[in-house]
Parts: C-alpha cells; structure tokens; sequence
C-alpha cells in the first residue's frame, strides 16, 4: 500500500511541473487523440475533465470551483457567466485565429464583440428517428410528430434534460415567441409539455446516440451530430429538421476568470482555431465548425451529409440564440419545475 | 487534567466542528438568504422565500397559490422509504432465518455474501441494473425466448425500477441487524414450542419475531432513513421522470438556479430524518437480551425459497456486467459476440488511469488522517464515563444520519462561503468527514473488548501512559484499526455523491468517471472498468474477511456476527445515494 502510495505520489508531483492545462466539457464532446496532439505541439500537458450540463458548470464556477483553465460551454451560458463575472475577458492580440472565424460568425447575438467566448462547433437540435420503426416509414417534419406521438409511438420518446432545449420546441410548435414574457404563453408551454409527458420514456442529455442506437426509443430530440453517429451504428435512423424551427446554437471555448494556467489557456484556445484541429473535431463528433478552410480537412462525406450542413431549402427553419429577459427565464424555470414535479 | 484527558479528542473534534457543524450552519444560513436571478446567493440579504416557495409559489398570473408538487415529492419519498423497508423487512427475515438454521461452519461466508456488495460503488451495481432491465436488455431477451413476440417491458426508467434498485441497495441492512438477533435468541424457547406442538409459523410469530424486534427496529432505521434521501437510484433508474427529496435537491442547485431553495429543502430533509431516527431510537430500545441457549434447531421449511432467490437477487446486476464486459459489439445492451475490446479500450484510456490513480490517492489519504484521528479519539473517551464524553460519541455518528446528499450541498456551500477553491483537498476534506465514525467505531468496539485488568497491571508495573498504549492498547487494538481502515478505504474508493458535487476541475475518481461514462452510453469498456472494480473490491473483501478469521482463531469464542453487522450498520448511510 505504502509503495504504491509512494508511486502515486511521486507521479503526480512529476507532472505537476510540466506547463499544464485543465479542459473542463461535457463527456463524449471532445476528440481524445486532439489533446495528444495538442501536447505534442506545444509541450503543453492538456487534461479533460467532464461535468453533466451547463448547470453543473455554472455551479461548480460559482461556487468557487474556478481550477479549469478552458471549458466548452453553450451559448445560452456565455452571457450568464459573463454578467456574474465568472469569465476572462479576452485579449485578443493572444488569439490571432481570430482571424480564422468565418465573418457571418464573428458577431454572435450572445457574445456580440465575441469578448468571452470563442468558436467550437455549431449544433443543431431537431429529431432523430428510426426510420424501421415509424408507423408507416413516413415520418412528418414536426415538432407535433414528438410531442403528440402517434399511438404505436407512445413511450418509444426520449426528450432531451435541458431545459431551454425543451422550451423553446414547444414555443416554436405553438408559434409562439421564446422569450415571451407573457405567462398565458408559457402556461401553454406547460400544457404541450405536460401533454407529452405520459408518452415520454425518458428525459436525459445523456447518451442520445447509443439510446436510439439500441433501438431504446424511435424518437429522440436530439444532436445533429449525435444522430449522424447513431446512423452509424443504426443505419434506419434518420434526422428531421421541424418546420416550426431548430435551434442552431453555437458551443465556445472560454477562459474562466479564476484559470491558474492563462497563457496555457490563450495558447490552447488558439490553437483550436486552427482549421485542421477543428476539422478533426468536425470529423469525430460530426458537427460543423465556424473556421475558414477547415472544410479541406473535413470528410467529405461530411460535407454532403444534409443532417450536418443545412441545404439551402431548409435555412429558413434555423433559429438561432436569442437573449430573452431574466422575466422570460424566470417562466421558463417556473414551467421546468412544474414538469419536474 | 481534564484539558490533557480529552487532548485525544482535538483532532477528531476539529474535523466534525469544520465538516459537520459550520457546513450545517452554512446551509441553515442560505436557506434564509435571497437567491440571484441565475444561481448563487447574495449572501448579506436575507429572505424568508425559500421556506414561503417550499409550501407557496406563485401562478403564471402572479397569484399565489398552495405548492403541493413538493409535497407530492416528499410524500413520494415517504411512500418509496417505507415500501423498501417493508419489502426489505419480507424479504429479510426468511433469509436472515436461513442463514441462522445452517451448520455454524458455513454461516460466515454466506454472511460475507451479503455483505460483500457494499464494497462495490453504489454507481457500478446500478448500472449493472440498467443493463438488466432496459428495454433490449437481458431480462427482456430472456423473457422473448421464452415467450416470443411478448414485446418490451419497460421496466428501465419507472417507479418499478426505482424500487427494485432501493429494495436491492438496502436489503443486507435489513438481513445483518436481524441475524444478529437471532444470534441472541434463546433457541430453546423455540424448540420447547415446537416440542409442545406448534406449527412452524406459530413459532414464527410468536416467538422468532418478538424476540427480534431489536433487529427489526435497528434494519427500519437503517433502510428508512438513507431511502428517503436516496439521490443515485431514482436518478439512475427512474429515468429522472418522479423525482424523490435527493433529486429535487439536486436540481435546485443546478437547473433551477435556486441555491436557497435547495438549501431550504435539504433543512425540510434534515429534519425529518433527525424525527425518524428519534423515534426510531426510543421504540428500538427495549428489548429481551437472552444471550446463548442452544444452537438453532428449529427448522423453517420454506426460507430457503425466499432466501435463495435473494442470493441470485445480489448477484445479478454483477454478473450481468461481468458477462456484457466480454462483449465484442459497440453498445452492451446488443451481443455481438465474444471479445476482449472492452479491456484494451478502458486500458488506454488515459483519463480513466488518472481516475483509478486519483481514487487510490484519495482513498489512502482518507484512511491515514482518520486513524490518526480516530484512534486518540477512542483511547481518550475510553478512559472517560462522563457525559460530555458520552455526548461526543454521539456527535461522531452524525455523518452516518445525515443524508449524503444533505451533507455534500452544505460542505459545497461552507467551501463557497469561506471562498475556499475546490480541488483535490476539497475532496479530501470531505472524504475525510464521513470516513471519521466509519474508522472510529471498528476501533472503539475492539478498544471495548480489552481487558481492564491489563491496563492497570501495566500501571501498576510503573508503564507511562505511553508505553502503556505502545505496548499493550495497540497490539490489542489492532484487528479493530485494520477493518476500520479496510471500511474506510473502500467506502472512500466507492463515494460518487459528495464527490460529485465537492470536486473541482482535476479531480475525477472511478464513480464519478463511470457515472460520466454511463451517461454516454453503455458500452462494453463501462462493463470492463466495472468488473474491474467489482474484482477489486472483492479482494479487499476477502481480505478483511481474513483478517477477522485470524482474530477470531486467536480470540475467544465471539459471536461471527459481530463483524459483518458493524460493517452493515457503518456502510449504511454512505448507500443514501
């Protein structure tokens, strides 16, 4: 016991002298062989932790957690963190990848000077749905197909846990605007999504590829990237793009204000720009990426894939993030937990 | 003199005052504070509406209305808590009758069986669980070969599952207290019934069962209490869909973004648990202690079909991850054949290294500053009978009544009020807290054991105090330091709940790895790394079961119960997850 006490400890003082990084995400959103490469470049001694949603980040930051050097975060969260001072304001002389960002992506609504948050993948939220499986192998482009399953559907429904994922579908569905902040429309939310409920085999943000992939359920909210990876192990499935809208989010990299490791951090966040780093990125999760020239590295079969790149046709169905008032997110809360209950 | 009497008691008390109590006040404290809009707390002002939200909310049109869903959840984890203890306590006392009416050789190991499962993370045998009874899972596949085309069952994700999972964690707590009455009962008293011609369940009834109604008392607040605040389980295998007390916690710090609400319930929490074990206490108290008689003759017919099932009960979820860990296909839940890849996968992982690295660190760590602490504690009250010494034992047993969940939310709270960083002493910190009473009371149950007369005779040959301990309380002493330290080593190796919640950037253990993991997916490698720690932690189990082998052969004849019912009665609360 002693000896392998004596070992543990020894190995850990040794690599506490490299220059090091903390990388905080979710679990299963980053390529492993990258941080390799990372290291190999830089010399800079890269390691992953993982936390369950923005939520869990947003507590663990404010509660004092502050030893991740970067963490990916989504864009509902940038301007969050920001406000309650949780992020780095970033020099932008140390990041000359900035240059890399795609112009229709360098003022995003949620960061507009881009001063907190830096490009990672761009995320659509639609359905995935095995096509074996739907009544009639026809499957309509609407958010009704998921929240008023047909009979042979009803619990074969995974929704995903994240609240404004759930939220804002339903908006959409009645036509309704987000960030409403008005409380007969979010009551209707409720009942949309309390309607759905008993048809609901499982709420989770979790393992939505292996979920539909193991045949679990037919229907999944879910992932554009994740679904092209459960078609991967199960080729029926299929992802639809709902009429009523999709929400297009963009994931960033951000230096919390607490990192220990900030030049690390700039370094790191940098070279995430680079095109043939994201591609990889691109090519293992399956997302696609605001930098300029990444596309020469990517898959092409990526590339024609519609569930990845929008066809133009479907464009119009996007929507991107929008702020809403601290009123709209306080309905939003409110209707979360009366459907939790 | 009496300052340098309790000296023993310093370090011990300096981990409870900053682990237990400041946590405690800190949580009391927010719960009464105003919350911020996206989370956190402003903590200079203070509010009464996280205990108003508690029992009122207000509509989407702004008038306030009675809350009942919180109500609903409590009641909910009511009715989940005393459903478990009674399908716990049905199922118990046959198997705890079983065990009692086999030959006294054989009844240690299957004591050993029972308890075993408590060395394996609360987070590994529920994914076993998950694997069993997912739809495509293996009781559905076996239920479609016997009766084809009998579709799915829907088992995963329902209250169903929730309670199979709790009556799973929770039955050893009800079949160790229970054997351990039967040990005490006077068998005669059953044989003279049986010789004047009552039926087998008329001595049941009326003899077996009043005579163990000590054992009942201790297993209802042994599975009763950590039930209530289970937070794993339901979330796990209930599919986060009806929620108990321990998610609502959880969610209250996360997605709602309401810190002095979740404060607020944990206090609502705290105190039910606080009634519970109180009456629990006063109805456990009496209590007829025949010791000895004869041994068991009676027969049950009938125990072992319950009793043996419930076997196969504790070691299927195992077995189902050692199976799907042989798999050679990309998802656990769809055989594609026998293969190895699962092993090469978790053996370059490199996170997972990391993880099984951090996890050893912690755990050794954890058990070196708990004897150290544990053990003066014990020498020192030893020595006193006064009430304050009294009081402070009981003070010791806190981490294992208050709910886990409970406590990681106060001890994140107390680490965000005193702007204290997270990292790996956090965690330390608070790994060391709850291993306190579980290292402490192996070595205060030994210390019981020794001889008076020998201490004084080494006084009297003119030993200093010191030599004294050297050289005769430690020797003595030394089995009870041995599984105190084997308790709180796997206790520490197995925690998720106050890891998950105390840990910062740096700091993965193996729980909380696997549980991330599962969260993925559940593949082969998840499999693997399991049947790795299930291998692991049965090894340790063996061992410590060696270890009272060997005392026991050297020590008077002593009741082979001792043993499994502490290490039933000290894992108890640390399964509130």
């Amino acid at each position: 016991m002693k000896k392998i006490l004596t070992a543990v400890v020894c190995s850990m003082a040794l690599t506490g002298q490299a220059a090091e990084l903390h990388f905080g995400n979710w679990p299963d959103y980053f390529p492993t062989t990258l941080l390799s490469k990372f290291q190999k470049e830089t010399g800079i001694k890269a390691t992953l932790d993982t936390y369950d949603s923005d939520a869990t980040l947003l507590t663990k930051l404010q509660a004092g957690g502050g030893s991740y050097d970067v963490v990916i975060t989504g864009d509902y969260y940038v301007p969050i963190l920001a406000r309650y001072g949780l992020l780095t304001k970033l020099d932008k002389s140390r990041l000359p990848n900035v240059a890399n960002i795609k112009p229709e992506y360098r003022h995003p609504t949620f960061d507009p000077n881009r001063d907190y948050a830096m490009p990672y993948t761009i995320v659509l939220t639609g359905l995935s749905y095995d096509s074996a499986r739907v009544p009639g192998g026809r499957f309509d482009d609407s958010w009704k197909s998921f929240f008023e399953p047909v009979a042979a559907l009803r619990g074969q429904v995974a929704d995903l846990d994240v609240q404004e994922e759930l939220y804002m579908a339903a908006s959409w569905y009645l036509g309704q605007n987000e960030c409403s902040e008005n409380p007969a429309d979010a009551k209707r939310v409720l009942d949309v999504l309390l309607k759905q409920k008993p048809y609901v085999k499982v709420y989770s943000n979790d393992g939505p590829i292996d979920r539909i992939a193991s045949k679990q359920v037919v229907i999944q909210q879910n992932w554009n990237g994740a679904s092209v990876r459960a078609t991967k192990l199960l080729p029926t499935v299929r992802f639809s793009y709902p009429r009523e809208g999709v929400r297009l989010f963009m994931d960033s990299l951000v230096i919390p204000a607490k990192a220990k490791n900030v030049a690390e951090a700039y370094a790191f966040v940098n070279w995430m720009m680079k095109p043939e780093n994201i591609a990889i990125v691109s090519n293992t999760l399956k997302y696609d990426n605001e930098i300029i020239g990444a596309d020469k590295f990517m898959d092409p079969a990526l590339l024609a894939d519609p569930t990845v790149v929008t066809p133009p046709a479907l464009k119009a169905r996007l929507k991107p993030y929008r702020t809403c008032s601290p009123a709209a997110l306080t309905l939003r809360s409110k209707v979360w937990a009366k459907l939790k209950e | 003199m009496r300052s340098i009497k309790y000296a023993g008691c310093w370090p011990a008390a300096a981990v409870l005052m900053a682990g237990i109590l400041l946590p405690l006040c800190v949580i009391a404290y927010v719960s009464v504070c105003a919350p911020l809009d996206f989370g956190g707390v402003e903590w200079g002002k203070l509010s009464g509406s996280a205990y108003q939200g508690l029992l009122f909310e207000h509509d989407f049109d702004g008038a306030v209305v009675f809350r009942s869903a919180y109500l609903l959840i409590f009641a909910r984890s009511l009715l989940f808590a005393t459903l478990t203890t009674l399908l716990c306590l049905i199922t118990g006392l046959p198997t705890a009758l079983y065990i009692a009416t086999q030959p006294p050789e054989r009844r240690p190991f299957l004591l050993v069986l029972i308890a075993a499962p408590f060395a394996v993370s609360l987070v590994v045998r529920a994914y076993g669980w998950v694997i069993l009874l997912a739809d495509g899972g293996m009781l559905n596949h076996l239920l479609n070969r016997v009766f084809p085309h009998s579709g799915e069952l829907g088992l995963l994700y329902s209250d169903t599952a929730t309670m199979i999972g709790l009556v799973y964690i929770f039955f050893p707590f009800m079949v160790l207290p229970l054997y351990a009455s039967l040990r005490d009962l006077d068998w005669e008293v059953a044989e003279a019934a049986g010789t004047l011609g009552a039926p087998p369940w008329r001595v049941l009834t009326r003899v077996i069962v009043p005579a163990c109604r000590p054992g009942i008392g201790a297993g209802v607040a042994l599975i009763f209490v950590p039930a209530l605040g289970s937070y794993v389980i339901p979330d796990l295998l209930g599919g986060a869909k009806s929620m108990m007390v321990g998610n609502l916690v959880q969610l209250a710090f996360t997605s709602d973004r309401n810190w002095p609400l979740g404060a607020s319930l944990s206090v609502a929490l705290l105190l039910i648990v606080l009634a519970v074990t109180w009456l629990a206490r006063r109805g456990a108290s009496q209590g007829a202690r025949a010791r000895g008689g004869r041994e068991p003759g009676a027969r049950f017919p009938g125990v072992s079909w319950v009793a043996v099932p419930m076997f196969a009960f504790l070691y299927l979820p195992m077995l189902a991850l050692v199976a799907t860990s042989f798999n050679a296909g990309a998802s656990s839940l769809i055989w594609t054949g026998l293969g190895l890849h699962g092993y090469r996968e978790a053996w370059g992982d490199e996170n997972l290294l990391r993880a099984a690295s951090t996890s050893l660190l912690l755990a050794g760590s954890t058990v070196v500053i708990v004897t150290l602490a544990a053990v003066p504690a014990a020498v020192a009250l030893r020595a006193s009978r006064s009430r304050l010494g009294a009081a402070f034992e009981e003070a010791l047993k806190i981490p294992l009544t208050v709910p886990e969940i409970v406590l990681a939310v106060a001890t994140l709270l107390g680490f965000a009020a005193a702007s204290l960083e997270l990292g790996f002493a956090s965690v330390l910190f608070a790994h060391v807290v709850f291993c306190l009473p579980i290292a402490y009371l192996p070595i205060r149950a030994s210390l019981a054991k020794v001889d008076p007369d020998l201490l004084d005779a080494a006084a009297t040959l003119s030993a200093t105090p010191w030599t004294t301990f050297w050289r005769v309380t430690l020797p003595l002493i030394w089995p009870g330091i041995a599984t105190g330290a084997v308790l709180s080593f796997v206790t520490s190796l197995d925690d998720f709940v106050t890891t998950y919640f105390v840990a910062g950037a740096g700091v993965l253990t193996l729980p909380t790895y696997i549980y991330g993991a599962l969260k993925v997916g559940l593949t082969p490698k998840i499999s693997a790394i399991s049947t790795l720690v299930i291998v692991a932690s049965m090894a340790l189990v063996s061992i410590s079961a060696l270890i009272n082998k060997q005392r026991q052969a050297r020590e008077r004849p002593a009741p082979e119960a001792a043993t499994p019912a502490l290490t039933g009665r000290i894992q108890l609360a640390r399964e509130a997850g």
